[in-house]
């Protein structure tokens, strides 16, 4: 072990305020490791064991704090996926449901059901639970859906996008059913010692009105929240959003999650400023830098994010803002967490660090 | 009805989305006998280009665009098919515009096609999912002054660097502007691998193109 804290560990010590050895990481580098057993990315996610096998040579390397799967809650509504050589998984066929075949829907319990997506996403969680988890060598993170996210995916991105203004209703039936069978979903893993993350990207300040935000995805992402921590209530949760997010933290905060992750386009010090009282700050080492920044720039990435996060202490849990290319090279993962257990080593002090972060492009109004 | 209250009427319902009043009144331009090329430019288009200073205003997102392309489209669908073809005398900036291999995510791609054709820009539009050959040749054949590419996802970012790759081996990259946009992009990137610049987001995309063609 090259820490002195195991993670599961340190992270509630940060949490509750106690001595730690280093600040906490959230780094796992889902669409990259992969590269460490020479497998594809459509493998990565089709072939159990390939997933396995490759996210425990990820954790051999550098004992990352946190290890992430997804979790299949085994709705079935006829759409379709593709899953490109070495590209994210993609809705490659939508739906169109009328209001009553929404009411209609219905799961199968995620333990039972025999979808062979299911069963796979249950094996490797029980997996990594029982390789890692288990003897708290890592944390288990696990991918819950947003339902904003979940119904843009399902009728298709544009659709749902002009629901928002021409039919309201049907939004609200759509992603409130949807939230519904997540919440659901989710029971299966009451009594797991796992961490729970949601990414909203449809949902984003890039997309939607920060009204659109409140009216049709905050309310439903606060309901999945409580929910999640009603099913594992000693962990925490996190929430992911891509893009422009600057006018809506107060309200990614007010969903009760514990933690946001937000690009590296945003501003980490404004950020804490306005929601650093309420929830931590995870991020925002940027992906462009893993891809094309130097080991200096890398380091120089992650000492200006905890620079900028750090007026308030406990705030800040360093990782991406979001995930890095697949391209980029392993030197680079290599500096950033050697760095990480330098730079984050406990007491943090960044006064008089001069970082410049080259490829940390930010955000500006349009 | 004046011609003056049929563009107003098309320019007003592309920016308040209402699909049916652009129909309308791109019929009564047809039946009224206004170009329909002028129709098309100072009525629905400009109503676009109006729509994109909103989104520039943070007053519109994604969602207001597609609904305001639907009536722009409404309007086109009825007019095009009257307009007389003489666009010869008038030549405009031309661009190859698509979505690199490797993603199909096409929305930011098409308001930015939206916001260019409504800024007086010709777009060649080869579609999502394009292998970097394609905007090479689709450029050359074309006589295309820029080449836009766009893409949401990292992992076919680098899909990106092969076009600008592939136009200086066959010896033309100095005939095309090469510029970028998309989520995980930055102007950093642009630089990195050779292309001219990079925009945000679709109305600094058009205000991009503007810049270079001025």
């Amino acid at each position: 072990m090259i820490d002195d804290m195991r993670p599961r560990e340190r992270k509630r010590a940060f949490l509750e305020g106690r001595d730690i050895d280093r600040l906490p990481g959230w780094y796992f580098p889902e669409n990259y490791c992969g590269n460490l057993t020479g497998i594809t990315m459509r493998e990565y996610y089709l072939d159990p064991a390939k997933q396995i096998e490759a996210i425990l040579a990820t954790h051999t390397r550098w004992e990352l704090d946190t290890v992430q799967t997804m979790f299949n809650i085994g709705l079935d509504l006829g759409t379709e996926m593709e899953f490109p050589e070495n590209g994210y998984a993609v809705t490659s066929k939508t739906i169109d449901p009328t209001e009553k075949e929404i009411e209609s829907w219905a799961l199968d319990d995620p333990r039972t059901n025999p979808a062979p997506a299911v069963r796979t996403s249950w094996y490797i969680l029980n997996e990594l639970i029982d390789k890692l988890g288990e003897t708290e060598k890592a944390e288990i993170s696990v991918m819950v859906p947003g339902p904003f996210t979940m119904a843009s995916s399902t009728i298709g991105t544009e659709r749902f996008l002009k629901k928002l203004i021409r039919d309201p209703d049907y939004v609200h039936l759509l992603v409130g059913k949807l939230t519904d069978l997540i919440i659901e979903g989710v029971q299966a893993l009451r009594g797991y010692d796992v961490i729970f993350w949601t990414g909203d990207p449809i949902a984003s300040g890039s997309m939607i009105k920060p009204d659109q935000y409140r009216t049709f995805a905050k309310p439903y992402m606060t309901r999945i929240v409580n929910a999640l921590k009603d099913v594992v209530p000693q962990n925490e949760h996190m929430l992911h959003m891509c893009g422009n997010t600057t006018k809506i933290w107060e309200d990614m905060a007010d969903t009760g999650t514990q933690m946001i992750n937000i690009d590296e386009t945003i501003d980490f010090a404004d950020a804490r400023r306005r929601v650093g009282d309420r929830t931590r700050l995870v991020g925002h080492v940027a992906p462009m830098t893993m891809l094309i920044g130097s080991e200096e720039d890398v380091i120089n990435d992650l000492k200006a994010s905890i620079k900028d996060a750090w007026g308030a202490k406990r705030m800040l849990i360093p990782g991406f803002g979001d995930a890095p290319p697949m391209a980029s090279p392993i030197k680079n993962f290599d500096a950033l967490f050697a760095a990480h257990r330098k730079y984050a080593k406990w007491p943090v002090d960044p006064t008089g660090w001069d970082s410049k972060a080259p490829y940390q492009q930010k955000v500006t109004e349009r | 009805m004046s011609k003056e209250i049929i563009l107003q009427g098309l320019a007003d319902a592309v920016l308040e989305m209402e699909e049916d009043s652009a129909a309308d009144y791109a019929n009564q331009a047809v039946e009224e006998g206004i170009d329909a090329y002028e129709a098309i430019d100072k009525g629905l288009a400009a109503g676009m280009s109006k729509a994109g200073d909103l989104f520039d205003e943070e007053e519109y997102f994604i969602p207001e665009l597609l609904l305001c392309a639907d009536a722009l489209n409404a309007g086109v669908d009825i007019l095009k098919p009257h307009i007389k073809v003489d666009l010869s005398a008038e030549k405009k900036t031309k661009i190859v515009i698509g979505v690199i291999e490797g993603d199909t995510h096409d929305i930011g791609k098409n308001l930015v096609k939206l916001l260019m054709e409504a800024g007086g820009f010709e777009i060649i539009d080869l579609g999502r999912d394009v292998p970097p050959q394609n905007f090479v040749d689709a450029a050359v054949e074309e006589e295309a002054d820029i080449i836009a590419i766009s893409t949401l996802m990292t992992t076919s970012m680098l899909n990106m660097a092969k076009v600008v790759d592939l136009l200086v081996a066959q010896g033309v990259r100095d005939r095309f502007k090469v510029i970028l946009g998309g989520g995980p992009l930055s102007q950093s990137y642009a630089d990195k691998i050779g292309a001219d610049s990079y925009a945000a987001n679709a109305s600094d995309a058009l205000r991009l193109v503007q810049r270079l063609t001025a």
